[in-house]
């Protein structure tokens, strides 16, 4: 699935595009047929205005005809004569409007040839008899002649309008259906626009959004501190490429976390084991032969002239006291009770040497793992020393407890506080101790108040 | 009974030159045992560090097996008393000397107090 994102985008919102352009493009043309409907109906009103009017003419150049011959009288030649003069034009007008249906251009021709022959060959004369002769005039009109060439002339006035009106009325069908596809179109392209977007907006979800999301999510729980934050693989082009690199850099911090935790605990235990060994070699070395030496010279001593005796002593003593100083060293780089007695015996002595009074609580086995108990020492040796060097205590409380696979270690002073983990590497130290064995570490020293160092380690059970 | 030769010698030229004759030197516990049913001493000095060995536990073998009585069982080290006190107290010995206070009069004051304390608090077997 290595379609980019963009070209998805792209294909989406052309298809989307294309709906939307279409049913507009359909909705145009309808409008536009709907105009056209719209000139067209006009246009048929025109005409058949045009149509009744030069009608009206030829009527009233009849019936100015009729009126002369009833009653002779001039002023109806006037209707007959104004008649006759508009018609040309009107004519005119009537073959302008049709010029475009040759059938009916045919009509109106006919229409217009019709009349003025009606007038030049029928109607002129009859007025030119009747004004010599009304009497002859009327006989002569009685011959229905005129009749029929009017009735003539109205039936084409009739075919003419007839033909008009059925353009009309074929233009009005076709208007409605465009009016009909207007509407099908509109509806057929919002339904289909709506559905378009629905699924468009689906799918980004379900493709853009809601990978996003999750990735997110991830992101927010891995920068909380949960390194084991991992996201399925399975979005497609860049978002899939988010989600592997994200698990990628996730596993890599993880395993880096991890090695230096596992770094920091060989580190911290490859520590202890040199002290441990230093300690052996001075005890077994130098300060046996330390001892062995005073002993020695003890037994020369006793078998000396007076004389060096004083000397001797002395300078034994002097050994002695170098001795008993290599003793303390060598009790500071490792506490051989603690190997030898566990725990317990190893805080009991702790206690014992305190400058400052101690309450100790032990609740533990006599034997933990090796790294615990020397963790714990030392943390609560140090501690120790701080309340006697800086707090200015009175008391000492120190509880170590195993509870739960888990070994919960308090000291709490009742001294001036103001402890920080900056105030020499003593607390430092401690903290990676505890921390190079998975374990946690409190200090709480407000100022007044006296310094409470809390632990918590777990112990694997051998 | 001591893992160090040279003070294992240092420590019996001085005995000796006190009036304390030294009957036997062991190195570890096995030693130990064996030298205290050969020679029957009235008096074992035993290192508490016997090069990896612990000596309460030679301590206490030597009062169950060889039979060794309280009284004839003093703990020695290089080490600070007061770090083993009470590993010292649960012990059957009836004390400790430190190596560099090591001399035939501590011992015989270690002796006499100890057979002291006994009369006055009653013995308590098996301690």
């Amino acid at each position: 699935m290595k379609a980019g994102l963009t070209r998805r985008m792209l294909i989406a919102s052309g298809l989307l595009a294309l709906v939307i352009s279409a049913a507009f493009a359909v909705l145009l043309a309808s409008v536009a047929d709907l105009r056209a409907s719209e000139r067209s109906a006009r246009h048929s009103e025109e005409v058949v205005a045009a149509a009744n009017r030069l009608e009206r003419l030829v009527v009233d150049v009849e019936a100015g005809e009729r009126g002369f011959l009833a009653t002779g009288q001039d002023s109806r030649l006037e209707l007959w004569r104004n008649g006759q003069a508009a018609l040309p034009d009107q004519a005119a007008e009537l073959q302008r409007l049709v010029a475009d249906n040759p059938e009916q251009l045919g009509m109106a021709r006919q229409i217009e040839t019709d009349a003025t022959s009606y007038i030049r060959d029928y109607s002129t004369p009859l007025i030119e008899t009747a004004m010599r002769d009304l009497g002859a005039a009327r006989s002569q009109a009685a011959s229905s002649e005129g009749a029929r060439r009017i009735d003539a002339i109205r039936a084409e006035f009739d075919r003419l309008v007839g033909a008009e009106h059925e353009q009309a009325v074929a233009g009005q069908h076709r208007s409605g259906a465009a009016g009909r596809q207007a509407i099908a179109a509109a509806a057929t392209g919002l339904a289909g626009s709506v559905v378009l977007i629905v699924v468009f907006t689906g799918y980004l979800s379900r493709v853009v959004i809601g990978p996003v999301r999750r990735v997110a999510a991830m992101a927010d729980r891995l920068a909380g501190g949960d390194l084991g934050a991992r996201l399925p693989e399975r979005s497609v082009g860049e978002i899939g490429v988010l989600e592997r690199s994200f698990n990628t850099m996730a596993r890599s911090l993880q395993a880096n976390r991890d090695e230096l935790a596992a770094s920091r605990t060989r580190i911290v235990a490859a520590a202890d084991q040199a002290r441990r060994r230093i300690e052996r070699d001075l005890h077994d070395g130098v300060q046996q032969q330390l001892v062995s030496l005073a002993l020695e010279l003890r037994a020369v001593e006793a078998s000396s002239p007076p004389e060096l005796s004083a000397p001797l002593a002395g300078a034994i003593d002097a050994l002695v006291g170098a001795t008993d100083d290599l003793r303390e060293l060598s009790r500071g780089i490792h506490p051989a009770i603690l190997s030898e007695g566990g725990l317990p015996a190893a805080l009991r002595a702790l206690a014992r040497r305190s400058a400052v009074p101690v309450e100790l609580t032990v609740e533990v086995p006599e034997r933990l793992p090796e790294q615990v108990e020397v963790a714990v020492y030392y943390v609560v040796s140090e501690a120790l020393t701080n309340a006697a060097k800086h707090a200015e205590a009175s008391v000492v409380h120190v509880e170590v407890r195993k509870h739960d696979g888990r070994l919960h270690l308090s000291v709490h002073d009742d001294g001036i506080g103001g402890a920080t983990a900056e105030h020499g590497s003593g607390l430092i130290g401690l903290i990676d101790r505890v921390e190079a064995l998975d374990g946690t570490v409190d200090i709480a020293s407000p100022v007044g108040e006296g310094t409470t160092l809390v632990a918590d380690l777990p112990i694997e059970e051998p | 009974m001591d893992d160090n030769p040279r003070f294992a010698a240092a420590a019996r030229g001085l005995l000796t030159g006190s009036g304390i004759s030294v009957v036997g030197v062991a190195s570890t516990g096995a030693e130990a045992l064996q030298r205290a049913a050969e020679l029957r001493p009235d008096v074992a000095l035993v290192d508490i560090d016997l090069g990896g060995q612990s000596g309460f536990d030679v301590v206490r073998r030597l009062h169950r097996e060889a039979g060794l009585a309280p009284s004839q069982l003093i703990l020695i080290s290089s080490y600070d008393e007061q770090d083993f006190v009470e590993l010292i107290e649960a012990s059957p010995a009836v004390g400790f000397l430190s190596k560099t206070a090591l001399s035939a009069a501590a011992i015989r004051n270690l002796l006499t107090r100890g057979d002291e304390g006994r009369r006055n608090a009653g013995e308590t077997p098996g301690r």
